[in-house]
């Protein structure tokens, strides 16, 4: 088979969870372990990186100079007209999506060996985070859209088993299930749109459903759009957005690898590289590319405010991500996908040594998550402190770091584009200028100023082991110098290529691209020197409230006004709860339960059943128990017979 | 001729010793003289075809005669002994 290198990149996470997870549990059964939590993490952080350093040598060897390369192992099903490959299928977009999965993967890997250190239950877990990397390539690599969906789900469903790893905690467990059931209504947009494609391409090969967008569009205007929406729906729901985005920030129950490898990293970005990868279709519906455009920017807005007053470390970061998916959002919605894509992998970058550095911190402080109970961490914990920085001044769009150049493209794009929009651009300015707020709040909180927690925590602090640390190296060190290979052509002077641009811009152009208006370099120059403005701004008014050494922190239960709203996230849980969940539940109990369940259908069964036994009384009367009787009726039955026989056949 | 009507005279004694005779052990007896009809009926009508299947099939039919036999008085032995009668009208579970 040819470039069957694709199906190892594929089936190598497969075989790790499959070993894995079959130790796991007949390790349950038994006194004696097959092997144990050392073995079982080499395992797993062994076959992702092997994955990674295939996708390495087919990206960079197999792949250069060629527009695509796939590999189709089997031919799932062909019904009539239609013909659904197990097709994988490397271009430009997946390539950029697996090297940032797969290599993201592999440091989270390597940093979960000593996190989950002493775990009873390590094996599973390795075998779950195997198995999210694996339903993770399914979704990057397949080439037709239920191939995609299987991924999709899959993602879903190790992300629902991750968050309620812990399942022995009610609420942890409660978490993973509001993030699968959230999931789940997004699922059903994307399932929708699927339906609505399929109806009218007629295929649901990507290719061919963008080439038909791109050509001969046949469907009306009306139905495009919808198309469009319903698949955004679909984005809405894994990429957290407004207005499914409640399940992101209660996910962070789960392990805090997990965190930053599926609720910042990989899985949540998924949505963004789906509307990316349909921008044949996008582009063509400028209502749906409107709504992701607003959708995006409100989302980046509204969740950056919620993370300026959380002070649960976690949650800070939560908030943050669903943030930066909106910058990625306003970016695909202003038709910059390659800047989306681009952003997406430099937040992989910054988020998961964010989210690591604070899976370092909270095991430092034993298992403590409120900021409040922090501080001059700094001097403890060295190596985390610097790559957590380093990470931060990434977020927050500090030149020369990774975030500033993905964040000041999305920004000028969203500006200049023609499906972007000036009202949309102030929008997303703010929510930098929160960001880079929220994110120094977090580091003054947490590593400058006096030690806030009990004497025996403070006693108890000390740098995370070897295999944390160096991941977290790893990741700084790409917050820092991962944006360099997309340094725009105003700023590099054209001495250095803008080799992201290039690479994608190619993948992601076939099929139409969004008009940038025509803007002097000055203008452009002053938004760059804005956008650096704006992080600064951020930092000076972190620093000027929180960088008090003895600061003493306000009880969240006086916060009032504003501050308790943000505090409590806009009561948007609550809303749902009372206008939703509720009035379903007693929708649920009071009509389908007590009228439709229990009235009409046991009414039916019951009914049926009691009429039939009326009906056999009559015939049990014949059944009177005397033997004689019955073979009376069984000559009386032959003789019937016979004369039938005999006489009229 | 009169083989046939022996034969169907003897056949429905069977019968009406089945239905009517109120002891088990009768009514096996009542069986048995049914298969013993069917079985001379079967060896009148070898003869009368001048083969010798019918015959090889009555013998087949006394094995199987003499193992339901066995196993009939085995089953009415152990209920006299558990209710003390073979009166019929005694077993009535068979009611529906």
């Amino acid at each position: 088979m040819e470039n069957s290198l694709i199906l190892v990149i594929v089936i190598l996470p497969l075989i790790g969870a499959a070993l894995n997870g079959t130790v796991a549990a007949t390790n349950a059964f038994r006194k004696k372990e097959i092997w144990g939590e050392k073995f079982a993490g080499i395992l797993a952080f062994g076959t992702v990186a092997t994955s990674f350093i295939i996708s390495l040598y087919v990206v960079f060897v197999k792949m250069s100079g060629l527009e695509s390369i796939a590999c189709t192992p089997y031919e799932w099903l062909s019904v009539g007209g239609l013909q659904i490959n197990l097709t994988f299928i490397i271009d430009h977009l997946s390539a950029v999506m697996l090297l940032t999965v797969t290599g993201v993967s592999s440091v989270i890997h390597l940093y979960s060996i000593g996190y989950i250190h002493g775990d009873e239950s390590s094996v599973r877990y390795f075998s779950y985070l195997n198995l999210f990397v694996f339903a993770m390539l399914l979704l990057i690599l397949g080439d037709s859209m239920p191939v995609m969906f299987i991924g999709w789900e899959g993602v879903g469903l190790c992300s629902y088993l991750l968050i309620g790893f812990w399942y022995k905690d009610e609420e942890k467990a409660m978490a993973g299930k509001k993030a699968f059931i959230v999931n789940r209504i997004g699922d059903f947009g994307f399932l929708l749109g699927m339906f609505l494609i399929f109806a009218n391409v007629g295929s649901l090969t990507i290719s061919n459903v963008n080439e038909f967008f791109y050509h001969h569009n046949s469907m009306t205007f009306f139905w495009t759009n919808v198309a469009g929406i319903c698949l955004f729906i679909g984005a809405t729901g894994k990429s957290a957005q407004i207005p499914l985005y409640v399940w992101l920030p209660d996910a962070m129950a789960g392990p805090t690898p997990v965190s930053a490898l599926i609720h910042a990293a990989t899985m949540v970005t998924a949505g963004v590289y789906m509307v990316a990868r349909f921008h044949g279709l996008f582009l063509v519906a400028p209502v749906a590319m409107n709504v992701v455009l607003w959708v995006g920017a409100l989302t980046a807005l509204f969740s950056a405010s919620i993370a300026l007053v959380q002070n649960d470390i976690k949650k800070v970061l939560a908030y943050s991500t669903v943030s930066q998916l909106g910058f990625m959002f306003m970016a695909a919605g202003a038709g910059a996908f390659v800047i989306a894509v681009f952003h997406l992998m430099t937040h992989a970058f910054f988020k998961a040594c964010l989210f690591l550095g604070s899976g370092s911190v909270i095991h430092a402080m034993g298992g403590e998550q409120d900021i409040r109970y922090m501080g001059g961490l700094k001097k403890y914990m060295p190596a985390t402190y610097i790559t957590f920085l380093l990470a931060t001044l990434a977020i927050a769009g500090f030149p020369p770091f990774a975030g500033f150049f993905s964040k000041d493209e999305i920004l000028w794009n969203v500006f200049a584009s023609a499906h972007g929009s000036k009202i949309v651009w102030v929008i997303g300015a703010l929510a930098a200028l929160f960001t880079a707020f929220y994110m120094f709040r977090l580091v003054y909180l947490t590593f400058f100023g006096n030690f806030r927690g009990t004497r025996e925590q403070e006693h108890h602090l000390h740098e995370s082991p070897k295999t944390m640390t160096v991941p977290l190296m790893i990741l700084g060190g790409l917050s820092v110098i991962g944006g360099w290979i997309g340094i725009p052509k105003l700023l590099s002077l054209g001495i250095f290529p803008n080799l992201f641009h290039d690479f994608l811009e190619p993948a992601l152009s076939k099929y139409g691209h969004a008009h940038i208006g025509h803007y002097s370099h000055a203008t452009e120059y002053g938004l760059m020197a804005f956008s650096v403005a704006i992080a600064l701004a951020g930092w000076f008014f972190a620093r000027k409230k929180f960088s008090d050494p003895k600061i003493k922190l306000e009880d969240p239960r006086n916060y009032t006004g504003f501050v308790k709203l943000l505090w409590n996230k806009y009561f948007i849980d609550e809303i749902y709860i009372k206008f939703i969940i509720e009035p379903l539940k007693s929708l649920s109990t009071n009509i389908f339960l007590n009228i439709s369940d229990k009235k009409i259908i046991d009414g039916a069964a019951n009914g049926s059943a009691a009429g039939w036994r009326k009906v056999a009384t009559i015939f049990s009367y014949f059944q009177s128990g005397n033997m004689q009787a019955y073979g009376f009726y069984m000559v009386f039955g032959v003789a019937i017979a016979f004369i039938l026989a005999l006489f009229i056949f | 001729m009169f083989t046939i009507s022996v034969v169907i005279v003897l056949f429905f004694l069977g019968i009406i010793t089945f239905i009517f005779r109120r002891t088990l052990l009768h009514m096996l007896m009542g069986v048995e003289l049914m298969l013993n009809a069917v079985n001379l009926n079967l060896i009148y009508f070898s003869r009368l075809h001048q083969n010798l299947e019918g015959q090889i099939l009555s013998l087949m039919i006394f094995v199987v005669a003499a193992c339901e036999v066995a196993v009939g008085i085995a089953i009415i032995v152990r209920l006299f002994k558990r209710t003390g009668t073979l009166g019929v009208e005694t077993y009535t579970e068979e009611r529906g």
